[in-house]
């Protein structure tokens, strides 16, 4: 007797089509972007513990149906190529480089995949000595090919292996998207988008482009970053924390936090204090807020949400606090310490390490309100002749300072507020009465009620009546 | 003061000069006299809104090193050195805000693990009819109703039954968050002068100090709740003599409790619960 043995597997594959929606779903592309650059940062960094960039450069160019993006941040070996870079997901045997922003192994394809329907890799690697241990590599990819294929395989076009780079070859990486989406061909054909995606770039990387690292963007001058700055002297100290939070498996994160106050702008200096009230109602929140980085790259601009304290338990926000400022730089070996999503675009608020470092910036920003708040209660109360408080002094005063100058201070330290001046005894509320008689019933009334002067006559009479009607 | 009594359990945390005092003093300063007196607390900061009161309290302080700041508390509590160990006592007369709930969470967030945060509000009952309690709880305290109430949970002690259950939850997800562990309630008492008042309150705790916390035995006092269920200060009206009878016959809490014939055996009871703290004035 024959006996069959049911089959008893059911396929749960992935359709690459679907596989590709999904994942390009849920980013947009300038995120995307930014993801591919945070590929280029890692690598930079990884060549550089001690932080220094100098020297290392990215570039990024798109116009006439393709897009691209060039490093010289070490390359990738053929090896690394071969096992990893391309695999979706992150293999656990993978180490990555230390204080990386690339975590979840998704960004680069993701990104890809989101800008064009095709694309080229070359890259070309120094190798740990750099004698007869470098690689190059290219390969090209049509995604729609692919998409049809049942292979999770990408094919080198050429490998070179076990081979020296010369001295002046750099060692980088070069992707090159084309057969764009017609979105995207859209999108980086206007202006506004590409303004916002400078903005982006400088702003989530500023911490890089700070340490020598130069960011081109369609230009050969490479974008500046400004440079987070507070507040800071002899009598007003921002508030600079600097403590660790463990995360899980023993993993330590190191979060430095300042917060304080900017300078106010000029024009703001000479509002007529009488309008204040008025005017700043109308003032644009700007800047204001926390900025929270993750191994140097910034996650959170400008918050002005719950999620960072405002509202619960600080104050929501309202235009007298147009001058805060907050920066927070968590540091971890392993990036996935750190709070991000995957597309780095938000806090993952359930983290540990992000409720630790939440409750201290919730403490934080209301101490900064309370101080932010006496100001403008004595600012209420001081008069033309007075002289300016020194709590007014500095806080309109005050230069403000890099950040990275600061010396560490739990509270927010300025000049103390003046108390406010006892108020004079309430004046009791009178009311004047004046009016004319004819004389002679004068006479007969001030003899009646033995009285001599109007005015007795009148308060006098007046009581009368109060006694007899009102009382 | 059973509160100041059970304070004096914390030097198994730090001694008790490592602690600081933060209170609303008012112009009596009497709580600030009672954690002087009965643990020596040095350091002390008294808030005061009244900024018209500034002379008569620099007058008033019972102690010339009293800080006092003067302001809302929600201005003024940044102020404080929180990087000490404090006992804060935050006596309010009002019914419970949001606001109060945001000084709660700053102070239980900014206080070191194994400091004393206390809480008197107003029970909110005083001149409101009970149909009407929910909606004005609601009103002040928004999303931090239980959804679930009635009105019929507003009878008697039942709105300050809600507060003690907010300020609770507002205290325990702010010891969560800013040091890992809940905060641990040990304070419910109940009393009524004028209107129906709600003392509350706790210590803050981390995973390295909970063990410690333990060994305080907080429970040991017969006053220290840590739930819903609250400890009513109930103090009968009694004469100078039949005060001083039942202090002689009490020491030790005999079974049965002596009696004085036309006070109840209840009456008794009650003082016997909070005659050693000479709750009430006689």
């Amino acid at each position: 007797m024959v006996t069959s043995t049911p089959d008893t597997t059911i396929d749960a594959g992935a359709e690459k089509r679907f596989f590709i929606e999904m994942l390009t779903k849920d980013i947009e592309l300038l995120p995307a972007i930014v993801d591919l650059l945070d590929n280029s940062v890692d690598g930079a960094r990884g060549l550089h513990p001690d932080g220094d960039l100098s020297g290392q450069w990215v570039k990024i160019n798109f116009g006439n149906g393709s897009f691209t993006i060039a490093d010289n941040s070490g390359g990738i070996s053929a090896e690394i190529a071969r096992h990893y870079a391309f695999r979706f997901g992150r293999s656990k045997s993978f180490t990555g480089v230390k204080r990386s922003v690339g975590q979840f192994g998704v960004g680069m394809k993701r990104a890809i995949f989101k800008i064009g329907n095709a694309f080229s890799v070359e890259s070309a690697h120094r190798g740990a000595t750099g004698k007869d241990d470098g690689s190059r590599f290219d390969l090209e990819v049509d995604v729609e090919d692919w998409a049809i294929q049942g292979d999770w395989t990408f094919q080198f076009n050429r490998v070179e292996e076990n081979i020296s780079l010369l001295p002046i070859e750099a060692a980088g990486t070069m992707i090159s998207v084309t057969n764009l989406h017609p979105s995207v061909q859209d999108d980086l054909n206007d202006p506004t988008i590409v303004q916002a995606l400078r903005t982006e770039l400088r702003i989530r990387h500023q911490e890089s482009i700070q340490s020598g690292l130069q960011l081109f963007l369609n230009s050969d001058k490479p974008l500046s970053a400004s440079r987070p700055s507070l507040q800071a002297s002899d009598v007003v100290r921002p508030v600079f924390k600097e403590f660790q939070v463990s995360g899980a498996d023993g993993g330590v994160v190191d979060v430095k936090l300042y917060a304080g106050t900017v300078a106010p702008p000029k024009r703001e200096k000479e509002i007529d204090p009488e309008d204040d009230g008025q005017a700043e109602n109308f003032q644009d929140p700007g800047d204001a807020g926390w900025y929270l980085f993750c191994n140097d790259r910034l996650l959170l601009v400008a918050d002005r949400t719950p999620i960072t304290g405002w509202g619960n338990p600080a104050a929501a926000y309202h235009p007298q606090y147009r001058l805060f400022r907050g920066f927070v730089y968590l540091s971890a070996d392993d990036a996935s310490l750190l709070p991000w999503n995957t597309t780095k675009t938000a806090v993952d608020r359930d983290s540990p390490v992000f409720r630790a470092v939440q409750s201290e910036m919730k403490t934080t920003l209301v101490a900064v309100q309370a101080v932010i708040n006496r100001a403008k209660q004595v600012r209420a109360r001081v008069e033309d002749e007075d002289v300016k408080p020194d709590l007014l002094v500095a806080l309109d005063e005050t230069p403000d300072k890099p950040i990275s100058s600061l010396a560490t201070s739990s509270q927010m330290v300025t000049p103390a507020a003046p108390p406010p001046k006892p108020k004079a005894p309430p004046t009791p509320k009178i009311q004047r009465i004046q009016y004319a008689v004819d004389l002679d019933r004068f006479e007969e009334v001030a003899q009646a009620i033995g009285a001599s002067s109007g005015s007795e006559v009148g308060r006098l009479t007046f009581d009368y009546f109060y006694d007899q009607e009102i009382d | 003061m059973m509160i100041v009594d059970a304070c004096r359990r914390l030097t198994a945390i730090a001694p008790l000069v490592k602690y600081q005092y933060v209170g609303f003093g008012g112009l009596e300063f009497i709580d600030f006299v009672e954690f002087h007196r009965g643990l020596g607390v040095p350091q002390m900061t008294s808030i005061e809104r009244d900024t018209n009161m500034q002379h008569r309290l620099d007058f008033n302080k019972p102690y010339k090193s009293i800080r006092v700041l003067m302001g809302e508390a929600r201005d003024q509590l940044p102020q404080v050195d929180w990087t000490q160990l404090s006992i804060t006592w935050l006596d309010y007369t009002d019914v419970l805000t949001t606001d109060i709930l945001r000084d709660v969470d700053f102070v239980v967030r900014s206080s070191q693990p194994g400091s004393i945060v206390i809480v008197t509000v107003n029970g909110a009952t005083t001149k409101v009819p009970v149909p009407e309690r929910l909606s004005n709880l609601r009103a002040s305290l928004g999303s931090h109703v239980d959804d679930s109430l009635t009105e019929k949970d507003m009878a008697g002690w039942g709105p300050t039954k809600l507060e003690r259950s907010v300020l609770q939850a507002t205290a325990h997800a702010a010891g969560r968050q800013a040091h890992g562990l809940p905060f641990r309630q040990l304070f419910n008492f109940h009393y009524a002068d004028d209107a129906k008042m709600l003392t509350w309150g706790g210590i803050t705790t981390s995973s390295s100090l909970d063990r410690t916390i333990d060994s305080c035995r907080f429970e040991d006092l017969h006053f220290i709740r840590g739930d819903d269920d609250p400890f009513e200060i109930n103090v009968p009206v009694l004469t100078e003599k039949e005060i001083a009878y039942l202090e002689t016959e009490l020491v030790g809490i005999p079974t049965p409790l002596p009696q004085i014939r036309g006070i109840s055996s209840a009456e008794i009871k009650a003082f016997a619960q909070v005659y050693r703290w000479r709750v009430g004035s006689r």
